[in-house]
């Protein structure tokens, strides 16, 4: 399942530049920013004027071509980092799990608490492992990113100009993803109580809930046996969606109610 | 012609001071070649009219390839500067621009423009363009003055700009305040009282309000002379009813000439306007302390610590 997500939520609240979260409405470089005298500055207007052609870009196929071409014309440039962001995304949107993680380490090489990369990759790396004993590094990278991305969150210091309340649902729909990120990665690895333990915690903490965390939460609890538990996080998920996720954990629900092979004998 | 409002707040950064300005409007094409210039003409009377409906749906119609006329861009920018696509405002802007537009206006919409998306070389440039083009005009030293002073810091470079205001309006009553606010942090208090006095008193000949001197005036008697702090304070809050600021000074000085209850009222609605103000929490926490509410005392202390912790010390 893509774990690509809208940011909408995120996005709405507020771009921290400093935190490198580029989203489709909003900008790259716009919005409050933690270190203003120390933020990114194009050295002329043209090269402004590529890089808000990446910000502008309607979809992802254009923004990385965009993204791509500003990285080739300034190569030197100081909004390399956030043109690197804007990389990473499409390449996300794009399903292609080898670009995003080429593009989210170099993004963490230009700017190593990027929470956008450290996020995304946390994410995406779960996502695409197939055999979790091969992949193992794999894993234990993305487990990585998804832990230093808690440290760094709980750490931040924000701009005066996000109010409080706003900052808390930012936090908590962010330490939601690193927690889902944390459940994915000990599912692949078979630690299923593990994996539900972080899967609750990611509910508990999305002030939005998802369905995609509750499918997960649900599918996992029907792995262990936890039948009831799981009924319900799948009910709910399916009342959330979007739609792959309803039909999946609609599926998962007719499983559940399937009488057992033991059954079916007598 | 619609002057480039600046929110007259001090203590704000000049991003935030910029969130909405009017952006200066050229005047009505009357050529004979009428025709071309309509869509222009048309815009600009929606703008005026504040129609913004109407004008975002007329500015959705012109793209930069097509259209090359850079008024008409300038004016598709604005529209959507208030529609708060910025970077589209940005983008026909330097349409506008590049089309050879080199108006002042133009220069100082593309300034602010720069400065919100927070390159400041770029708005350095585009200031200076626009004070090149006409000298005469104080706006850019005001906004080159007020980066100086909320980006940098830097107070001394940032009275310079102030005084180039004043010698080019010597009426220009934000140019006072924001030179005394300088000299305030600067701790130059007599000087800094001597501005804003001048501020309060041109604002007043003017017919207009703001509440921005009486709070420096009020800050610079807190320590010294609270009584006169709180006469400043409360015309700091008739004059800026919504200003948080206004009413955490007026707790201040109620709590340094000993009235308490007045001190929590006060400070109570500077946290219901804004209710991450750390200072008027620490106010409500001790006030609240000495009044012998223990409980309260506590809320307001636990919130002040969150505060600092999530937001340092800005």
């Amino acid at each position: 399942m893509a774990t690509s997500k809208s940011g909408s939520r995120r996005c709405a609240l507020v771009l921290l530049a400093g935190l490198g979260w580029p989203c489709d409405q909003v900008a790259g470089q716009f919005g409050p920013l933690l270190d203003v005298e120390g933020a990114p500055q194009a050295r002329t207007q043209e090269e402004f004027d590529q890089y808000l052609e990446v910000v502008a870009a309607g979809n992802a196929r254009e923004r990385l071509s965009e993204a791509t071409e500003f990285l080739a014309a300034y190569p030197e440039s100081a909004l390399r980092g956030l043109a690197t962001v804007y990389q990473m995304e499409a390449h996300n949107a794009l399903d292609d799990f080898v670009g995003v993680l080429r593009t989210g380490e170099h993004v963490l090489q230009l700017v190593p608490e990027n929470l956008r990369a450290l996020l995304t990759l946390a994410a995406a790396i779960p996502n695409a492992v197939r055999d979790p004993v091969e992949d193992q590094d794999l894993l234990d990278r993305a487990e990585s990113y998804a832990t230093r991305a808690l440290r760094v969150m709980d750490g931040k210091k924000i701009p005066s100009s996000i109010r409080l309340a706003e900052w808390k649902d930012f936090r908590a729909g962010m330490a939601s993803d690193a927690h889902e990120a944390l459940g994915h990665i000990e599912a692949k690895r078979g630690h299923l109580d593990r994996a539900i333990a972080e899967f609750h915690r990611a509910v508990e903490l999305n002030p939005v809930p998802e369905g995609r965390q509750l499918y997960r939460l649900g599918a996992t609890l029907a792995a262990v046996g936890r039948s009831s538990d799981a009924s319900q996080a799948l009910r709910r998920a399916v009342a959330l969606g979007p739609e792959l996720v309803r039909r999946r954990a609609e599926q998962e629900l007719r499983r559940l109610e399937e009488p057992a092979p033991n059954d079916a004998g007598q | 012609m619609v002057a480039m409002a600046v929110a007259f707040h001090g203590g704000h950064t000049l991003a935030q001071t910029l969130a909405g300005p009017d952006f200066e409007l050229p005047g009505i094409h009357a050529g004979v070649d009428g025709d071309r210039y309509a869509p222009r003409n048309r815009l600009l009377q929606l703008i005026h009219d504040r129609a913004w409906v109407e004008a975002a749906q007329l500015a959705a119609k012109t793209t930069k390839a097509e259209d090359t006329d850079p008024q008409l861009h300038y004016l598709v920018g604005v529209v959507l500067w208030q529609q708060q696509d910025k970077v589209g405002a940005i983008q026909h802007f330097r349409t506008a621009e590049r089309l050879g537009l080199r108006e002042p206006y133009l220069h100082k919409a593309l300034g602010v423009a720069y400065f919100d998306a927070h390159q400041f070389e770029l708005f350095k440039q585009q200031m200076e363009r626009a004070s090149a083009r006409d000298q005469s005009d104080p706006q850019p030293h005001l906004y080159l003055g007020r980066y100086t002073e909320s980006v940098h810091g830097d107070y001394a470079g940032a009275i310079r700009h102030f005084e180039r205001v004043i010698e080019l309006d010597p009426k220009h009553a934000e140019g006072y305040s924001y030179l005394a606010y300088c000299l305030e942090r600067l701790d130059q208090r007599e000087a800094a009282r001597k501005n804003y006095r001048t501020s309060a008193e041109l604002l007043e000949q003017e017919g207009l309000s703001s509440s921005w001197p009486y709070q420096g005036l009020a800050r610079l008697a807190l320590d010294s002379e609270p009584r006169s702090a709180a006469d400043w304070a409360r015309k700091a809050v008739q004059t800026g009813l919504d200003d948080f600021r206004a009413h955490s000074l007026l707790a201040r000085s109620h709590e340094r000439n000993g009235n308490l209850p007045e001190a929590v009222n006060a400070a109570r609605e500077a946290v219901r306007l804004n209710p991450d103000h750390a200072a008027s929490h620490y106010l409500l926490f001790t006030t609240y302390r000495r009044l012998g509410d223990t409980d309260a005392a506590q809320r307001h202390l636990s919130h002040f610590q969150e505060l600092k912790r999530v937001y340092g010390d800005q």
